[in-house]
């Protein structure tokens, strides 16, 4: 088996993501969980370098990595909770049932993503716009902020709209209440 | 060896499995949003993976998808805190006012 060094690279890398992964489930303690996840995301940016798309690296350390978990973490430290309660499950045999329709998931995910690899459409556009950009020797963030104030600005235009009504959204959630009117509800 | 976009895809099914097992198996909320978000950086795994032989779009989706997330979780975090803010295990199974 002959394997090239990015090949057994992109492997440890990929084990690591999976025992992190694992790790974020399986976990009884919720902050372990969140900086299991925050090693999982660390993996997956390595991971998009070696997809050469380098741009989306920094920003999966930047957005998730740096500002979603980080929220997370002040959550969990503001709620302070401990683990969970053991509790028989509702259904008998509940979590092998649930393993072996996973594992059906699994299936049927690996068998539409590799039949999807192996028999592409034929999209002869994007491919010639592809060679195109590497040929010219652009910059991989000039052509995503071309492409984002050219093709895709209404979705940009909405998402920052979507941005203004999360926050909010909110701070309408959690304003406090001024007088608790006997028996507050959350 | 399969090549390396076809190990992505790989990688990007298993931890998309790992995640929706999480989500339908613990009960602290915010471990179910940490899974939710496992689940959503498996797809962008999938889709930069198919960028990468397509052009751009793909990494310009996992942009968007990047976005959306972020004020996802903002929002269902402060629902999260609103919900739980007084009791002292949060369990959604508890979480159960209008059940029929």
């Amino acid at each position: 088996m002959n394997l090239s060094l990015s090949q057994i690279l992109f492997l440890v890398i990929a084990g690591i993501s999976i025992v992190t992964a694992v790790g974020v489930v399986l976990n009884r303690n919720p902050i372990r969980s969140a900086l299991l996840l925050v090693v999982n995301f660390v993996c997956l940016a390595a991971i998009y370098v070696i997809l050469n798309a380098q741009v989306l690296a920094m920003l999966q350390l930047l957005v998730y990595a740096g500002a979603i978990m980080v929220l997370f973490v002040f959550v969990i430290m503001l709620l302070n909770l401990g683990g969970e309660l053991a509790r028989s499950d509702p259904l008998v045999g509940q979590k092998y049932i649930g393993l072996l329709l996973g594992g059906a998931l699994l299936a049927g995910l690996v068998f539409s993503l590799l039949y999807a690899v192996q028999h592409p459409i034929p999209d002869t556009q994007a491919a010639m716009r592809a060679s195109q950009i590497q040929g010219a020797g652009i910059s991989q963030i000039q052509v995503l902020g071309w492409d984002m104030f050219t093709r895709y600005v209404y979705p940009f235009e909405l998402t920052s709209v979507l941005l203004l009504v999360g926050v909010v959204g909110v701070m309408i959630l959690t304003r406090r209440r001024s007088a608790p009117k006997g028996g507050e509800d959350a | 060896m399969p090549s390396i976009p076809e190990l992505c895809l790989l990688l990007s099914a298993v931890l998309f499995t790992i995640g929706a097992y999480g989500v339908l198996t613990r009960r602290n909320p915010i471990v179910i949003f940490l899974c939710i978000e496992l689940m959503l950086n498996a797809a962008n795994l999938a889709f930069i993976t198919f960028g990468q032989r397509l052009g751009y779009d793909g990494q310009i989706v996992a942009f968007f998808v990047m976005t959306v997330a972020a004020a996802e979780v903002a929002v269902g975090l402060g629902i999260i805190v609103s919900i739980f803010r007084q009791r002292k295990n949060i369990d959604v199974d508890e979480v159960s006012l209008l059940k029929g």
